[in-house]
């Protein structure tokens, strides 16, 4: 893997050395790192660069690495256990020597992509692919794009067009499942006086194939039951976001209307504020309150085996809090260090624990990279 | 892997299309909501394109300051956006899309 990383950036640095500057050609380098109560860590590290290769076109290119450990029982008896006809290596990082125990869950998904725009006066096209592989899941991502701004470039319209197939290969047995999922986005980016920008976008989803977990299950009667959702599912997002610059700091608001065809509805709350501290010192303090509505096939308890059957905790009603703060370090106006720390706690009435997560979860993230102004 | 995901295309472009892929989102349940969303979207709009003068270019000049970029176009945004997907029912809406599992 490591292997891998060290190419892509040896490409990335040469690549970065063949053309001219420009003000929108940047080279980001990001370490990320989640780690929850119930045992899982996700190490992420990413690279992205955008660079013009001519006067009206630019290139992205996206490497990003996700290893993934847990050392939660739960999650390697749901995920690997449940049929299993493979040896234990298959899954686990390491297997004790002496007893022959599996020690640890872990695998890595690596995902690439590559993205170019091209602007014609005041509209830019935009493609991108993005592909994800991990053991057991192959996805792919492309999408298209239309950028125009209109009204004295006071007014900024986003239209885009994304199609996402997955392929689903569980690690118990040589089945696949397919998912495929269209989305269709559109976004007015609006100035609204000299220190307020305003947006608002809707998005649509249509899901299909398999979009339950391969690995979760139900119990029922102390029986495991294979957890069943809808073969479709589809989503409606409406954003409002706002902007307002005040002397030195500004304030970020940003609310989203979640709802979809399973009966979930979500409110997300964000609220940022960014302070200059120093003329190159720039701190942002943050908050994030989250709430959902559980899916209408959603139970605690299933007595008997139902259409639709589901244990899956991203389906039950809860709310979420999310605090935190990152600092922007200029080490010169085109070098900079950002570092940041996230602290999320989740709260449920759910009166079971046996399944993927914590009912409470708690998780933190930790984020250090550097932008870098090509 | 091109290959495969051509395929993917092509199965897709036969099987639903474009248009009948919006179709299949104006047969859901969600239809309701979603005429609803998109009035509420196109009053939001008139009102805010009507009731704000033209800014002039000279007088922009906080918006190229990088505290003015929104929350979804900064650096970190996209590893955050896509943990909470992962563990919240809610997710889109910001533009750049996720890849991959996520263990949801």
């Amino acid at each position: 893997m490591w292997l891998q990383i060290i190419l892509v950036l040896i490409s990335v640095l040469l690549f970065t050395c063949l053309e001219i500057n420009s003000q929108e050609d940047k080279l980001s380098i990001w370490y990320n790192n989640y780690s929850s109560n119930d045992g899982q860590i996700i190490n992420s590290p990413s690279i992205n660069i955008s660079k013009n290769i001519l006067e009206e076109t630019s290139l992205e290119l996206l490497y990003n690495v996700d290893a993934i450990s847990s050392a939660s029982r739960n999650y390697k008896d749901s995920k690997t256990h449940r049929n299993f006809s493979r040896n234990c290596s298959t899954c686990h990082g390491t297997i004790d020597a002496i007893t022959g125990a599996s020690t640890n869950f872990s695998e890595v998904r690596n995902e690439v992509g590559i993205g170019i725009k091209h602007t014609i006066d005041e509209s830019t096209l935009g493609a991108n692919y993005k592909y994800s592989k991990e053991r057991d899941y192959l996805g792919q991502l492309l999408s298209v794009s239309l950028t125009q701004d209109v009204n004295s470039k006071d007014t900024r319209i986003y239209l885009s067009y994304s199609i996402l197939n997955d392929r689903i290969s569980p690690v118990w047995n040589s089945s696949t499942f397919d998912k495929s999922t269209d989305s269709y986005d559109l976004s007015i980016e609006q100035v609204l006086t000299q220190t307020t920008i305003g947006k608002i976008g809707i998005s649509f989803s249509s899901l299909n194939g398999l979009l339950s977990n391969p690995y979760a299950s139900v119990n029922i009667n102390d029986l495991p039951y294979a957890e069943i959702h809808p073969s479709t599912n589809n989503k409606t997002t409406v954003t409002f976001m706002l902007s307002q610059y005040i002397s030195d700091s500004s304030i970020l608001f940003d609310y989203r209307y979640y709802t979809d065809s399973w009966e979930v509805s979500g409110n997300t709350i964000w609220i940022l504020y960014n302070q200059y501290i120093l003329e190159n010192l720039i701190v942002k303090p943050s908050y994030r309150f989250y709430t959902q509505t559980g899916a209408y096939f959603f139970k605690e308890i299933y007595n008997q085996q139902e259409n639709f059957m589901t244990h899956d905790l991203t389906l039950a009603p809860f709310s979420s809090h999310l605090i935190g703060a990152s600092i922007v370090y200029f080490i010169t106006p085109e070098v900079s260090i950002n570092t940041g720390y996230f602290q999320y706690f989740q709260s449920s009435n759910i009166n079971y624990s046996k399944f993927f997560r914590n009912n409470n979860l708690n998780s933190g993230v930790f984020q250090f990279g550097i932008d870098y102004k090509l | 892997m091109f290959g495969v995901f051509i395929a993917m295309v092509k199965n897709s472009i036969k099987a639903k299309g474009l248009i009948e892929g919006f179709y299949r989102v104006q047969r859901s349940q969600s239809f309701d909501i979603l005429k609803m969303s998109i009035k509420v979207f196109i009053i939001i709009i008139t009102i805010s394109i009507a009731g704000c003068g033209s800014v002039k270019p000279w007088e922009k000049k906080h918006f190229s300051n990088q505290i003015m970029e929104f929350r979804a176009e900064s650096s970190n945004s996209n590893f955050l956006e896509h943990t909470l997907s992962t563990i919240e029912q809610s997710e889109g809406g910001y533009g750049e899309k996720s890849v991959g599992c996520g263990c949801k």
